[in-house]
């Protein structure tokens, strides 16, 4: 037995939005498989997410107006999937769409501008140079990196992407 | 055939009979052939319905012009070489011969210039007669016998010259004459094409003289269009020669499209259709492909046209870095001092501006002793030994540069609650007055790579591009096996303390102190294990209280008890939010509900918090957001077959059918990527 990442490890990072484009794809391969009932707010429910999708993802400050929409639709897709599917739990993400994002939006104007993209890139650059850091065990090399990334600060706010 | 011809000419004089017995009589090489071998053929060249039609149409012309002024017959002149003794056939009356003009004399046969053109052609001089006489084809004059009106024309001048011995002159044609006896014994070459005309003054008048002497009028374009201006060409019947003529004068453009009429009426239409050769090329060719594209285009693209445009290069000229800023580049490409030394030698040595390796460890040791710079390890992981300090530094060095951007807050955070009053916010630390100036700090932490390890970063949000990776800092990075609560709490044991100091001073800005606006993010946050738990009514209790993906009927019923359903029943700004922060901060914990170990115990756990915030400041990711919902709406396609089979087929064929979805749902998804 081997771990086999999910969907063959596709739709990670920007191509996730690969799913949400062709949510009618899926909506098709169930018709006759899945109750009536079902599929209606199956497909509502795509439809909400994708108009929602849009603002989550923009990299600007979104107007007042389309953060009240932001906050309808992320309401009404979570009230339509718990009142839908009495089985569906709400998960993490669910519980960030609907609670956090929608406040964060409307103090901050964007939430694209404020996520972390960095702390998923600090996973790869110590992957990566952890092992030329001298220690004999992770601990030892983790303070190694950690006493040369203080000293990478000075390099300047521009230095290394000039 | 000769024994009819004996009879024929026996008959009345000028009646049908004899004057066909007067026509001369051709025998084709084929013919000849075929009697050679024994097999009866009919000589071809007689007998051609156009040139049938064509003579009727010249007699009928004779009939209706004026009667031409009477030509004296003579004796062929045979002047040339060989046809001095040769006289014409007694007996039959002989046409005025239209001689050669004098500029032209005949060609010898080696002075022949298109021998298969002018090829000789004997043509016998009457009946009984011994004596052959020898013509040549007629060609030139822009006479072709692809068009009926050249025909026409040919044959008009050829009407009164098929039996003698004339060459239209002037389009370097020439007559050619060969011995008669010698020439007799050779096989005739006969013409397909050509036309056999009545021996003259048999039956029809003589043809004007100048039909045969003077060559054809070709008007000059000039003329040709204002000819055609003027209607003088049937548009019907001339139209595959008009066309033609567009043709031939169209097709030195670029047309996208060619049309050409063949003889035979099929038209044919060539259109131009652009292609590439390789619709997919490696890298090499698509590089050389881009560069002739902007060479073509100029585009702007390069460094010649940004400096037109006024931008400045990346580096306008060779920049001196401090030693400090040298020994931060080392650091941060993971450069080997050896390898730094080697390259500051290969540069010039001290003339390269680098510093040397004593200058580097003296300004290593240096910053080494700075608070922001200083690195203290625990058992839980490396962390830094001031965030306040670090923060400090950046901070500095961004207003040094000229960097620091403001990010104003929204009156968002103090919006009136659902009584219309303002509501009475619990002074947060890290929340100040949206009101004032802050400083917008990010703190996150995750977990990943192999061996896992736990990276915690804090990021400026006051700056260009602040999700860059380098214009962030690690706070830290704790190995970590199983990201326990313990663990958890070991790990923030060192942090917690440097972010209360870092919310209470604040941060210096070009000599103001503000407050910082501290924003938990990831997933950590979110799942409140910064901000610990959101009482009963959280959705994530804890960390190993992780929900089952399946469908399950105890899971449902907590999620109808706790689940956060009731907040999208309330009002637009989620009062449960806030108030359960303002609890957590002021309240230190609740008994847990249910035994220990159970469901509804991890799902009712409430405990105080390790780092109160503001609950509407914690960040999101959307990315990860966007992708977690996605594949909820997948499991849920699957979820709905399965639950839709299992309740007409049973349990077991319901999970056969939703495995069999789901591959199909793979399979559809790898088709669109």
């Amino acid at each position: 037995m081997r771990p086999t990442s999910y969907l063959d490890g596709l739709f990670i990072g920007r191509d996730c939005h690969t799913i949400g484009d062709n949510s009618a794809v899926i909506c098709d391969a169930l018709v006759g498989k899945a109750s009536q009932v079902h599929l209606y707010a199956y497909k509502q429910a795509w439809f909400l997410c994708y108009r929602f999708r849009k603002t989550l993802n923009r990299a600007c400050i979104i107007s007042s107006q389309e953060t009240a929409q932001f906050w309808m639709d992320a309401a009404a897709m979570v009230t339509l999937l718990k009142g839908s599917f009495p089985w569906l739990s709400i998960s993490r993400k669910l519980h960030i769409l609907m609670i956090h994002a929608p406040d964060f939006l409307d103090a901050f104007g964007s939430v694209w501008l404020y996520w972390e993209q960095g702390l998923e890139g600090w996973h790869g650059r110590y992957g990566q140079h952890a092992a030329r850091y001298p220690g004999a065990t992770s601990l030892e090399r983790a303070a190694a990196c950690m006493r040369a990334m203080a000293l990478a600060r000075e390099a300047g706010p521009d230095g290394l992407t000039r | 055939m000769g024994t009819w011809q004996e009879w024929a000419r026996a008959q009345l004089l000028a009646s049908p009979l004899s004057a066909a017995a007067c026509l001369p009589a051709v025998q084709c090489r084929q013919a000849v052939q075929a009697s050679a071998a024994g097999v009866a053929t009919t000589p071809t060249g007689l007998g051609d319905p156009c040139y049938d039609r064509l003579k009727r149409e010249r007699r009928n012309e004779r009939a209706a012009a004026p009667p031409a002024s009477p030509l004296t017959p003579i004796s062929l002149p045979f002047r040339q070489a060989g046809f001095e003794n040769q006289l014409a056939a007694p007996g039959l009356p002989l046409p005025a011969i239209p001689l050669a003009t004098p500029g032209h004399a005949p060609f010898t046969e080696a002075a022949r210039p298109y021998s298969d053109a002018s090829a000789p052609m004997r043509v016998s001089s009457g009946v009984g007669s011994a004596q052959i006489r020898t013509i040549n084809r007629v060609h030139g004059g822009g006479c072709t016998t692809g068009s009926s009106s050249a025909v026409a024309a040919h044959m008009a001048g050829e009407c009164g010259a098929a039996t003698t011995l004339t060459l239209l002159p002037g389009h370097g044609r020439t007559a050619l004459t060969a011995p008669a006896p010698a020439a007799a014994q050779q096989p005739r070459p006969i013409d397909p094409d050509r036309r056999l005309p009545l021996a003259p003054g048999v039956g029809a008048s003589p043809p004007p003289s100048n039909l045969a002497t003077e060559p054809p009028q070709v008007p000059d374009c000039q003329q040709f269009l204002e000819s055609l201006l003027k209607g003088k060409y049937d548009a019907q019947r001339d139209e595959a020669v008009l066309e033609d003529i567009a043709n031939a004068s169209f097709l030195r453009g670029d047309r996208p499209e060619i049309r050409l009429r063949h003889k035979n009426g099929r038209v044919r239409v060539y259109s131009r259709q652009l292609s590439p050769r390789k619709a997919l090329v490696k890298v090499s060719q698509a590089n050389k492909r881009k560069a002739a594209a902007r060479r073509l285009v100029g585009d702007g693209c390069g460094v010649a046209a940004r400096l037109q445009r006024g931008g400045t290069p990346p580096s306008g000229g060779p920049e001196r870095l401090s030693v400090s800023e040298q020994v931060g580049l080392v650091a941060a490409l993971s450069m080997s001092r050896v390898g730094f030394n080697r390259w500051r030698l290969a540069s010039g040595g001290a003339r390269s501006g680098l510093a040397s390796l004593p200058e580097l460890r003296a300004a290593r040791r240096e910053m080494y002793s700075l608070p922001g710079k200083q690195v203290i390890v625990t058992r839980s992981g490396a962390h830094l030994a001031s965030l306040t300090a670090a923060i400090q530094e950046r901070v500095t060095a961004l207003c040094d540069a000229d960097l620091f951007v403001e990010r104003p807050v929204r009156d968002a955070l103090a919006v009136p609650n659902e009584a219309g009053t303002a509501a009475a916010f619990v002074a947060h630390p890290g929340s100040p007055p949206s009101t004032e100036q802050d400083m917008q700090v990010t703190l996150g932490l995750d977990k990943g790579e192999d061996p896992a390890t736990v990276k915690i970063v804090a990021t400026i949000i006051n700056q260009p591009h602040p999700n860059s990776p380098f214009n962030t800092m690690m706070v830290g990075v704790c190995p970590c096996g199983n990201d326990t609560d313990e663990e958890l709490a070991s790990m923030l044991g060192t942090l917690l303390p440097q972010v209360s100091a870092l919310l209470r001073d604040g941060v210096l800005v070009r000599g103001v102190r503000r407050l910082v606006r501290l924003m938990p993010g990831c997933d950590y946050a979110a799942q409140c294990n910064v901000v610990e738990q959101n009482g009963a009514t959280a959705t994530q209790r804890c960390l190993r209280s992780q929900r089952a993906w399946w469908p399950s009927k105890q899971q449902a019923s907590l999620d109808a008890i706790y689940g956060t359903l009731q907040y999208v029943t309330g009002g637009r700004h989620l009062p449960e939010a806030t108030h359960f922060t303002d609890r957590m901060v002021i309240a230190g914990g609740t008994p847990a509900v249910g035994e220990p170990g159970t469901p509804e115990q991890h799902s009712s756990v409430v405990r105080s918090p390790l780092l109160a915030v503001n609950s509407r400041q914690i960040g999101t990711i959307p990315l990860d957001t966007t992708q977690g919902i996605n594949h909820r709406f997948l499991r849920l396609a699957i979820e709905m077959m399965m639950v839709s089979r299992s309740a007409t087929e049973g349990a077991a064929d319901g999970r056969q059918a939703a495995a069999a979805f789901s591959l199909e749902l793979v399979k559809l998804h790898q088709e669109k990527v």
